[in-house]
């Protein structure tokens, strides 16, 4: 009997508990809400700081900077949302249903890019874009399409997209996972009946293999965004928020305000809005499991 | 193939085979294309890493070097003191995937188990730590690691992302910690188990597969994290690889060779774990993103 008091014990139990929700709370959900506080200061130093309510979020609304790195923030959003969850869907589906020789060696290699650290790809693709000798000049060369050579990383018309194309090479194979995890899932005898009926293969595809990853794709698509909203340090290891600002992102810039232009409150409320983003899309994600389970 | 034999199709059955086999040739080359794509990349970084001269990368990094240069690493290593950094990245990554580990598990079990008070107000509290980014607290932990005076410490890498790993851990274990039958709890119970060796014995071996996804997941992010040791950290001794290798790469701008042979040295201890782990590797990531 005094083993069931030990287990009933409120204090013993709360010693399970507590030192992770303290250094949770310490660490990470307190600072959280102090950010928000800080967005309401200027602080001008460790020391100093002057309440100014809604200004920094004012000031915000014209500053030209913020409304470009919000733009980049959109534009990555955008496409990580797109073409790697597209390509990763189609490769997949190939690995899953055309039995290829070499599936387990593809699915290796294809993931590979997204474990590699952002920095040391930014580094490796400076070859791929560098002008006139850089691979993707070399082969438009090949092909005879020697005209569309740009200066990549040098124009400001094309240098978001160069780092772009970058992150969707690095995420469709996470991409690609997620949905040969589902694709694991359906149930194989779906395409049996489907055959018995008569489906070719196009019908398959649209009516078993898409609905069946139709969560999926929503989850894929969903932490692609997310995915998107971290481009930091493949920004910094390639064009680092230029030339002239044209691939600025928010982090780079609340980091840029924060510490080297010295104004914590306005990197704050920068940060609160990454924050609110995040926030919009995380919570979509649990909505959506609630809708699954 | 042989399935469409015993079916009854409209279609005659060469030309069956015929749309069938012109798929599969259409899938192999989008996939040596795809193939290709992916590990060029790559292929060039060893190449321009094991050049002699800097010219041949600058005007063809696609060609193999005529000599293979593996001094170049001893170099960039020395220079870019990659092994402190190497040291650094490892430490963080160790005691922030042990520490949200252990404490995650411990929380999670105080949750499900323990059935400790207050449940649902620390399961909003941990959620809030899941949909929130790691910018929302760069700012704020500077501020305050500073008036701590941990600062430039390696307190300052391992607090925050431990905190943040503890929240993840202990949720993504809940679902596991409830799958166990009360039965078995309650038979350990009685069996004269207390509350610790009821977490090693029974709990432990049940969780292992969502612990080694943890592990996975954790060790990678820490590894490759970059916000926080750049703004967390100015001293060159705690730096991590990527902040090192990105300011190694600043500090070279124009000795392609070495930033190369830095950026294979940083790349290469996650390509071969991966490759040695494989399996653990996807199942940690896959499932991470349906737990997550």
């Amino acid at each position: 009997m005094n083993q069931e008091r030990n287990w009933r014990n409120l204090w013993g139990n709360s010693l399970y508990l507590l030192p992770g929700l303290m250094l949770y709370l310490l660490f990470f959900l307190i600072p959280a809400f102090q950010n928000m506080i800080f967005s309401f200061y200027r602080m001008d130093s460790l020391t100093k700081g002057v309440f100014v309510g809604l200004q920094n979020y004012q000031s915000m609304i014209s500053d030209q900077l913020f409304q470009s790195a919000l733009f980049h923030a959109l534009y990555f959003m955008v496409l990580y949302a797109t073409i790697p969850v597209l390509l990763g869907l189609i490769v997949a589906i190939i690995l899953a249903r055309a039995r290829l020789k070499g599936t387990t060696l593809l699915r290796c290699v294809f993931f590979l890019p997204y474990i590699v650290t952002a920095v040391a790809i930014g580094i490796t693709f400076q070859w791929v874009y560098s002008p006139n000798n850089g691979l993707l000049d070399t082969v438009l060369k090949f092909i005879g399409l020697g005209f569309l050579r740009k200066v990549w990383y040098g124009d400001e018309a094309t240098a978001i997209h160069a780092v772009g194309a970058i992150g969707v090479w690095m995420t469709f194979g996470y991409m690609m996972l997620i949905f040969l995890a589902g694709l694991q899932r359906t149930d194989e005898s779906l395409y049996e009946a489907a055959k018995v009926d008569g489906a070719n293969v196009w019908h398959q595809f649209i009516n078993i293999t898409i609905p069946s990853l139709k969560n999926d794709i929503t989850i894929a698509i969903i932490f692609n965004i997310i995915n998107g909203l971290r481009v930091f340090g493949l920004v910094m290891a390639t064009t680092r928020g230029g030339p002239g600002n044209s691939t600025l992102v928010m982090d780079q810039y609340a980091i840029q305000t924060a510490f080297s232009q010295g104004d914590l409150g306005y990197g704050a409320s920068l940060t609160v809005v990454i924050t609110l983003i995040t926030l919009i899309v995380s919570l979509l994600v649990m909505w959506i499991r609630r809708e699954e389970s | 193939m042989d399935q469409y034999n015993t079916i009854s199709m409209a279609e005659p059955r060469s030309r069956r085979i015929q749309t069938k086999q012109w798929w599969k040739i259409l899938a192999y080359i989008f996939m040596v294309l795809l193939l290709i794509t992916t590990i060029t990349p790559f292929v060039s970084l060893i190449f321009a890493s094991l050049k002699g001269s800097i010219d041949s990368v600058v005007t063809n990094a696609f060609t193999p070097p005529h000599t293979w240069e593996w001094g170049n690493y001893i170099e960039a290593w020395v220079t870019g003191r990659f092994g402190i950094y190497f040291f650094n990245s490892l430490l963080v990554a160790v005691v922030v995937t042990s520490l949200g580990i252990i404490l995650g598990l411990l929380v999670a079990y105080s949750m499900v188990i323990l059935k400790v008070p207050f449940n649902p107000l620390w399961l909003i509290l941990f959620t809030m730590g899941l949909i929130l980014p790691e910018e929302a607290i760069i700012i704020p932990s500077y501020f305050n690691l500073h008036k701590l005076g941990l600062i430039n410490t390696y307190w300052a890498l391992i607090l925050p992302q431990a905190a943040l790993s503890v929240a993840f851990a202990a949720l993504f274990l809940r679902p596991s910690l409830l799958a166990i039958p009360g039965d078995l709890v309650d038979s350990a119970r009685i069996d004269g188990c207390n509350k610790l060796s009821l977490v090693g014995h029974v709990i432990f071996p049940l969780v292992k597969p969502a612990l080694s996804s943890l592990v996975v997941l954790f060790f990678l992010g820490t590894w490759n994290d970059f916000t926080i040791p750049l703004v967390l950290t100015f001293k060159d001794e705690l730096r991590t690889l990527p902040l090192g290798l990105y300011l190694f790469q600043t500090a070279h701008r124009v000795n392609v060779t070495l930033q190369a042979a830095g950026s294979v040295i940083v790349a290469l201890p996650v390509i071969v774990v991966y490759l040695l782990f494989q399996r653990t590797f996807i199942e940690g990531i896959t499932e991470g993103a349906i737990k997550g």
